[in-house]
């Protein structure tokens, strides 16, 4: 029998470098799906991110008066070099992406559990790594929107503790000129972020090789699954899904071509709305709260400090053995509410760039968010408790309940009332709370007929989900 | 005969993109080379699809033709760049 010629040089290349680990090994079939290849996808990004990166840099002069001027010659006058600039800032983009959905798709897969603790961890440095990759890179065309915004976050150096902060703020930002500050960042950029980067890749994909993909959550998927050569199955996988997103990133920046904003001067800034690229924007909008104004930044930031430590950290904090997300009711509805809560922070930080939030408001909106998800999580999780009890009614039938809303039109109908009437009656109380102007008796009328409306609406989906356990029995 | 069409798809698209390369201002049309480019790309992931799973169910050759179609919309996005930019 013929060895096949890929595995052959795999064990040359495991020999020659004394590897204990056996280096692309057959992988379970269930991994031949692109939820397990985000992080892979992540680092296809980060490859496409060096090769436009080292081919700018045949052009880009990191100086204050030459960064815009050769970043606008790039884009106008070098052949492919507008596609190229904004292939970069969408890969950018992707990257950033792409690891927020890696980070969660582990979250909900339970991937950090044991043996895979420093792995969540390396991860979690990789993740923060990519962010300060979006950050750095973000002033060096030195427009007047990255200058800005990149100020606000230098000037949130000033908020460490004495000992440390000084020496931080030299270290990443210089002595405080603008030509200091855009010649640390560049070096972050080009040399240190993507050398600190390559060795957690590195660390993290000998780990993986180590302890392999994490299996699926499903009972049983493991032992049903066999596994697949890496040559030439795992290999075409990858080449293909590659291909594609590299295709689908080429023709993105071909439809939506990068148009520079103005360059940074004194005078342009005194104009300019600071505000960071959507990725920081959840913070920002955090930042916006009028508690967090002044000395109140301290609480913002040890708040999200605390958070991204903590969620580091969640390998040693979660330690039972349960994986699936619909038997970890807790922190299925935290990770739920994370994800709801940055993307309304995101949109609303967009839509009120430069505005003070009020804490009424602010308050409102996360804690409904916050209150609703985890309202609805417990309603969920108590309903999938009872119906564990019962006898579970084959698929066909549990899918059949799903259109109960369409076959139940009575129900649907009047379910829209008070469905409507809490609305309208949130909004109002909203407004009434932002107005500045308090009326006491609107609010509490308000409150009164939003309350009224969620107990019926909890009431009528009792009836709706009796209705369905009803059809299914 | 699918996989030698895909494979003769991704040979005429590679080659299109060659002599369109070879003949265009890269300045003015550099975002219909993009929208070119993706395309090729698509195509070249349906080829790897055909060695990938060489079956021929239905499953995958729906796959497949969703994948043609992708490509040619995303010819159909250059052909309009190149007509805006013209």
């Amino acid at each position: 029998m013929t060895e096949n010629p890929g595995r052959k040089f795999v064990e040359w290349f495991k020999d020659r470098f004394g590897l204990k680990i056996s280096v692309l090994r057959p992988v379970p079939e269930y991994s031949m799906n692109p939820l397990y290849w985000l992080g892979a996808l992540t680092a296809i990004a980060f490859g496409l991110q060096v090769l436009t990166g080292l081919l700018m840099l045949i052009y880009y002069v990191p100086t204050t008066d030459q960064a815009y001027s050769t970043t606008l010659f790039i884009i106008k006058y070098v052949p492919l070099g507008g596609l190229l600039e904004t292939v970069h800032l969408y890969g950018a983009y992707a990257m950033i992406l792409l690891a927020f959905l890696h980070l969660f798709r582990g979250y909900f897969a339970s991937v950090q559990k044991r043996p895979r603790e420093m792995m969540w961890v390396i991860g979690m440095l990789m993740g923060l790594t990519v962010m300060a990759f979006g950050l750095t890179g973000y002033l060096l065309p030195w427009t007047v929107v990255s200058k800005s915004a990149t100020d606000v976050s230098i000037g949130m150096l000033s908020f460490l503790p004495a000992q440390i902060g000084p020496i931080v703020t030299f270290l990443i930002a210089g002595s405080g000129t603008g030509a200091g500050e855009l010649t640390r960042f560049f070096d972050l950029h080009i040399v240190v972020l993507p050398a600190a980067l390559l060795s957690l890749l590195a660390l993290k994909l000998y780990m993986f090789e180590a302890h392999g993909a994490a299996e699926p959550v499903s009972v049983g998927a493991k032992e049903k699954s066999k596994d697949v050569p890496w040559f030439p199955t795992v290999y075409l996988y990858f080449a293909m899904i590659g291909a594609l997103f590299v295709a689908v990133l080429f023709v993105v920046a071909a439809m939506f071509p990068i148009s520079l904003p103005v360059e940074f001067t004194p005078a342009a800034a005194s104009n300019t709305v600071a505000q960071p690229d959507w990725y920081f924007l959840w913070m920002y909008q955090v930042l916006k709260f009028k508690s967090f104004e002044g000395s109140g930044i301290y609480v913002a930031l040890g708040v999200v400090s605390l958070a991204a430590i903590a969620i580091s950290l969640l390998p040693f904090i979660d330690r039972g053995s349960e994986r699936n997300p619909l038997l970890r009711p807790i922190y299925t509805t935290i990770g739920v509410i994370i994800v709801a809560e940055l993307l309304v922070l995101t949109v609303w930080g967009y839509l009120t760039p430069g505005q003070i939030i009020p804490d009424s408001e602010a308050i409102l909106v996360n804690g409904g968010v916050a209150g609703a998800i985890a309202v609805v999580s417990l309603f969920m999780f108590k309903l999938r408790r009872r119906s564990n009890k019962e006898e579970r009614a084959p698929m066909k039938s549990r899918l059949r309940a799903i259109a109960l809303p369409f076959t139940n039109r009575q129900v649907t109908a009047v379910f829209l009332i008070p469905l409507v009437a809490g609305s309208v009656s949130f909004a109002n109380v909203v407004d009434s709370l932002t107005s500045g102007q308090i009326n006491a008796l609107i609010v509490l009328a308000n409150f009164s007929v939003l309350m009224v409306s969620f107990y019926a609406m909890a009431r009528m989906m009792r009836s709706l989900s009796l209705t369905k356990n009803r059809s299914i029995s | 005969m699918l996989r030698y069409t895909v494979v003769t798809l991704l040979a005429a698209a590679a080659a299109s993109i060659s002599v369109y390369l070879w003949v265009v201002d890269l300045i003015s049309l550099q975002r219909v080379f993009g929208a070119m480019l993706g395309s090729e790309l698509v195509i070249f992931s349906m080829a790897l699809y055909v060695y990938y799973r060489p079956s021929i169910a239905s499953s995958s050759n729906r796959w497949l033709l969703a994948g043609c179609v992708v490509a040619a919309v995303f010819l159909l996005i250059a052909v309009q760049l190149g007509s805006t930019s013209a």
